[in-house]
């Protein structure tokens, strides 16, 4: 079982790309997606990064760092857009509006939840552009810039 | 289209836990206790039908969405339960696009159905391999111990006693010449099925091995190839292995 450390290591760790992104995203039903593949720098880690922006509603986006074990896929860490309300929890909602993170915690997997049910309203970005470009560098990928440019120039307020 | 009549009496109808959101023109985003697991807020929406009687309920394609993030629907199988869980609770489905349209007076009703299929949706992420995958040998057991209870199966079987490490997950020695049942769901325990076998026949034991796959993609070629060669009998699934089980018993037993 994972430890809060342990998970923090693993969502922050450097990684490399192994599978590139696909040049341009692609169309699925309402929304366009891309993904791509890391490894952590000694290869034994495995991870996928999903990306998901609705065609109409560009505020609601979602990227996505699972990590995969022999037998499951955890969610680890996710950013969210402005898409409505999230509460951290359900039966006692103090609901959050705004861009937000999801991230998984030592409790809920021990409690058999791989849900990513921290959530934190973020001030880190606000745009897709400006979460894309904070994900790759909170999640650690060294060389995101070679995929994605101009990246590295986004940050929030600059 | 959304008098402030209607919108009160939605929210009386859910203990005043209920607001609308102009999302964009027209298009109103729901806006009460209907979660999904991580704490964000189901995405629904209230719009204009095609028919102006009747109100729209939809999700602008958020749910599929969602599953996406680890799960595709990208199998017959998988189309099909979809379709299913669309079909029961009366939903449609334009290029991803759920919806709903219901009379005014049944927008309550409408909402409550909408998300309930949101939530069967979403949680088709428990149909993911690794999940059923891992339960494989419960599934087996399962039948095995209910189904195929009249051959007194026996769990965990040792042939040799003296080495425990060539076990066999079921026997049925109802008869002289023993069925070894090995279930097999990954190269690590087909190589163990593979070996055990090849122990037994160096040992000259008289058995008839019984080999139940998860499915043919489960193990490389390599791995099929060593266990084909050593075993008596496989059945490439668990769903076929329930078909014929008993028909094959009942031939085995005859036959000795």
């Amino acid at each position: 079982m994972l430890t809060d450390e342990q998970i923090n290591k693993l969502i922050t760790e450097e990684k490399i790309i192994t599978k590139p992104p696909k040049k341009d995203f692609s169309s699925e039903n309402q929304h366009f997606r891309n993904e791509f593949q890391l490894s952590s720098l000694d290869g034994k880690r495995k991870y996928t990064v999903f990306i998901r922006q609705h065609k109409e509603f560009r505020e609601n986006f979602s990227i996505g760092l699972l990590y995969h074990l022999e037998e499951e896929s955890i969610n680890l860490f996710r950013c969210n857009g402005n898409h409505g309300e999230v509460v951290v929890d359900i039966l006692n909602p103090s609901p959050h509006y705004g861009f937000h993170t999801h991230k998984i915690t030592a409790d809920l997997l021990e409690n058999n939840i791989n849900e990513p049910k921290k959530v934190e309203v973020t001030s880190e970005y606000a745009s897709f552009e400006q979460a894309l470009a904070y994900f790759c560098r909170y999640v650690n990928v060294k060389d995101c810039s070679d995929y994605f440019p101009n990246i590295n120039q986004l940050k929030l307020f600059e | 289209m959304l008098t402030q009549e209607f919108i009160n009496e939605l929210k009386r109808k859910f203990n005043n836990y209920f607001s609308l959101k102009e999302k964009r023109e027209n298009i109103f985003q729901v806006f009460a206790p209907l979660y999904h697991p991580d704490g964000d807020m189901m995405d629904i929406f209230i719009t204009e039908a095609p028919n102006p009687e009747l109100i729209r309920i939809t999700d602008f394609g958020l749910t599929l969405m969602r599953l996406s993030y680890s799960f595709e629907i990208d199998t017959p199988n998988k189309e099909k339960i979809f379709n299913k869980i669309l079909a029961e609770n009366s939903i449609q489905n334009e290029n991803g696009n759920l919806f709903i349209d219901v009379k005014p007076q049944y927008v309550y009703h409408g909402l409550l159905q909408f998300a309930q299929a949101v939530s069967k949706i979403t949680n088709m992420r428990l149909f993911r391999r690794e999940i059923i995958h891992s339960l494989f040998f419960e599934m087996l057991d399962d039948f095995i111990m209910t189904k195929l209870q009249k051959y007194n199966p026996i769990k965990k079987f040792y042939p040799i006693p003296e080495h425990e490490e060539y076990e066999v997950d079921y026997c049925f020695n109802q008869r002289k010449r023993p069925i070894y049942l090995f279930g097999v769901n990954n190269n690590a325990n087909a190589r163990l099925a593979t070996i055990c076998c090849q122990k037994f026949i160096a040992e000259k034991l008289n058995f008839t091995s019984l080999i139940v796959l998860e499915s043919l993609d489960v193990i490389g070629k390599k791995d099929q190839a060593r266990l084909m060669s050593a075993a008596d009998k496989q059945f490439p699934s668990l769903e076929e292995f329930q078909k014929r089980a008993e028909e094959y018993l009942e031939r085995e037993i005859l036959q000795n």
